[in-house]
């Protein structure tokens, strides 16, 4: 069968590059902490990129964020199900996760003899495997009656169904309860996390591609006529909750065991909204604009996260000042007048506070900018960066193709 | 006996407040079939709002009632004004948008309060002005019960309000305007109701509903902080849905039962889920009635 002898060998070979790019990145990590901090100019750009743990910190945040916004465009824009307790299946799974690490682990690790290496590939994929289990029961216990309700309802049973979690963690003392659960070995590097975001992106393009997949998305566009054509609406809707939800119950087990602990506080309203925001702003829909939106939000939070606060007062004025410039903008009453009220109030912030006290408070203008750009994005560009389009090799080809069919101006 | 009484003022005071926060939620349902996720900021900044007139006005140095009457009034005008500029810069360009947009935006504008907020007041919590110190008005001799002044007067103005607001709504020009368009907006307009007008005055009059909301619970607390809106305004739109969301008396009631079944919980030994039983409530009622307790069942036309 030649399409599974295909899929074989490239599974094969995304195991075997990226276990590559895995053992590249510790080997020089090493190297770079046995340098001397004089010869680290010296080293090339690259190793200076890779071998900082910092960086390798980002990556594998971004990759569990890869997955979160994957698993959730799957329920949010491909069958059009509003769901904003993300956070909660993630934190199912997480916590399932840790569970089974720390409490079945250190016996399955005398009673099978495993290296600390041979621990954390033999542990990580069973506590992989409980967590989006767990994660999908819950999805179950959720989907199953909220998801006969329509539009709204849904929203706020999944947000509804997100606080019982945070709650439940907090009165369940053998999990940490509101102090959080400590020491969770360390199993989760570069390897897991992006077999296991290949693996959720494969799935879900492959499913888009699918009959099924296409079912999903005639729930989305049109619930009526998908019922009429024969589509077991109700069944579609859960399916796809329940997968969504097991993938987030995965990335919550691998956020878990690289940062080594987990938090209620960490699972809040806050992180559902910042998945959303992700697929929000790479497109409801779109695989490729929810890795994009994944990746660079996550850098971009990181690397803002140094700058000081009286920039993020610069930064959200300069923002400001380029938007509204732009032409079609001033057309718009409204946002112009948000604009206007925003930057009144950074100035008024500036003047008022001080650089001293502002830097106490970066952390909310920064929250400030971030969610005026949510709004912004709302208005001026609600479908996303790229709707529902995909960027694919194909989409460079036809480019390409267009640039070189123009005519050249004599 | 007396326990329970205790409990049931308790509940009906935490009750009413809900209440009148879930009014807002349900009214601008009813006209923008959108929940306003901003409202519990609206009902945050009220308490603030009040917090810096009455410093302005030294009312805890001199204290008197007309100016406790116009601390009131100052909340009540400054959110009613915040939320219409919300909804005239936010909500009003995305009217004919997706649902999901207009929700985002919504979530936007909530964050957007809570962060402005804890820059502009700062993120700790600050003590509330003593407006109207407590007294018991009524006490048990094993004192077991006690009836404080506050807890009329929250339970009394929220009536009140409540009269006002089913006579705005029933009897009123501008209200039935507002039932016009909940049950059909387009048709509405197209009797020459001016939508625009009628929605904006929506958002006035729930935000200044939010505004007593978010003093009387001040008063009651009595601590404020920025965030105060977010578990309270969740609650209070988990209320509106529980009695049907879009639905006026529905959402009193709504109100009602959350405050009492959070009051409830909080004497039992599992009163460590007192946040989370506000939503175990809301899934049970909705598996049993998807539209809410006094909701009517929209049927579909294709």
């Amino acid at each position: 069968m030649p399409t599974l002898l295909r899929r074989a060998c490239l599974l094969l070979a995304t195991v075997a590059l990226l276990g590559a790019i895995n053992e590249g990145l510790t080997r020089v990590g090493v190297t770079y902490r046995n340098t001397d901090t004089e010869d680290l100019g010296k080293l090339p750009l690259l190793v200076r990129l890779a071998g900082n743990p910092y960086n390798v910190q980002i990556l594998i945040i971004a990759g569990v964020n890869i997955i979160l916004a994957v698993s959730l465009n799957l329920i949010n824009g491909i069958t059009g199900q509003f769901s904003i307790g993300h956070a909660g299946f993630m934190a199912i799974g997480g916590y399932a996760a840790a569970t089974l690490t720390k409490f079945i682990g250190p016996r399955l690790i005398e009673a099978l003899h495993l290296s600390p290496l041979g621990a954390a590939n033999v542990l990580l994929p069973l506590a992989l495997v409980l967590a989006a289990l767990a994660a999908a029961l819950a999805g179950l216990l959720v989907g199953v009656p909220s998801l006969r309700l329509k539009g709204d309802y849904l929203a706020i049973v999944t947000l509804g169904f997100g606080e019982i979690i945070l709650v439940l963690i907090v009165n369940i003392e053998q999990i940490g309860g509101a102090r959080g659960f400590p020491d969770i070995p360390l199993y989760t590097n570069f390897f897991w996390v992006y077999l296991m975001a290949v693996a959720t992106v494969a799935t879900v393009r492959n499913l888009m591609m699918s009959a099924h997949g296409r079912a999903l998305m005639a729930v989305r566009d049109d619930e009526v006529a998908a019922e009429a054509v024969g589509i077991n609406t109700t069944l579609y809707k859960v399916a796809a909750f329940v997968m969504g939800s097991a993938f987030a119950g995965m990335a919550g087990a691998l956020q878990g065991h690289f940062i080594q602990s987990l938090h209620p506080n960490s699972f809040s309203f806050l992180k559902s909204v910042e998945v959303l925001v992700m697929i929000v702003l790479g497109g409801l829909g779109s695989l490729t604009g929810s890795i994009f939106a994944a990746v660079s939000l996550t850098v971009l939070q990181e690397v803002l996260r140094e700058l000081p606060g009286v920039m993020w007062c610069a930064y959200g004025l300069v923002a400001l000042g380029a938007v509204t410039a732009y032409p079609r903008y001033t057309a718009r009453r409204p946002l112009f007048a948000i604009n206007v009220a925003l930057a009144v109030t950074l100035v008024w912030l500036l003047f008022h506070f001080g650089a001293g006290e502002l830097e106490a408070r970066k952390q909310y203008l920064r929250m400030i900018v971030y969610s005026f750009m949510l709004i912004v994005l709302m208005l001026q560009r609600p479908q996303g960066l790229l709707g529902r389009g995909e960027v694919s090799l194909d989409w460079f080809r036809r480019i390409a193709r267009r640039r070189g069919g123009k005519p050249v101006a004599a | 006996m007396e326990n329970f009484l205790q409990q049931l003022i308790n509940g009906v005071a935490l009750g009413s407040v809900y209440a009148l926060v879930a009014l807002g939620y349900t009214m601008v349902y009813g006209v923008l079939r959108l929940i306003n996720f901003a409202h519990g900021d609206v009902y945050m900044l009220g308490a603030y709002y009040a917090y810096y007139a009455s410093a302005k006005l030294s009312v805890e140095a001199h204290p008197s009632l007309g100016k406790v009457v116009l601390v009131f009034l100052i909340s009540m005008l400054g959110c009613a004004l915040t939320g219409m500029i919300i909804e005239r810069l936010a909500y009003r360009p995305l009217r004919s948008a997706p649902k999901l947009t207009a929700l985002i935006t919504a979530i936007g504008v909530s964050m957007l309060l809570e962060f402005g907020g804890q820059a502009v007041f700062g993120p700790d919590p600050k003590p509330f002005p003593d407006l109207i110190p407590s007294k018991a008005l009524y006490q048990s001799a094993s004192g077991a019960l006690r009836i404080t002044n506050q807890q009329v007067l929250i339970i009394g103005v929220s009536l009140a309000l409540m009269a006002i607001l089913r006579h705005i709504v029933m009897k009123t020009r501008v209200g039935k305007a507002m039932r016009a368009i909940s049950q059909d907006g387009p048709a509405a307009s197209l009797m020459g109701v001016n939508t625009d007008r009628v929605i904006m005055f929506t958002f006035a009059l729930g935000s200044a509903l939010a505004a007593v909301a978010g003093i009387l619970i001040a008063l009651y607390q009595p601590t404020i902080n920025p965030l105060m809106g977010v578990r309270s305004g969740l609650k209070a739109f988990v209320a509106a849905v529980l009695g049907g969301i879009g639905n006026i008396p529905g959402a009193v009631l709504g109100g009602l039962l959350m405050g009492l079944a959070e009051t409830a919980v909080t004497t039992t030994k599992f009163s460590g889920f007192r946040d989370a039983i506000a939503f175990v409530l809301l899934i049970l009622i909705l598996l049993v009635r998807p539209s809410g307790l006094l909701g009517s069942v929209a049927r579909e036309k294709v």
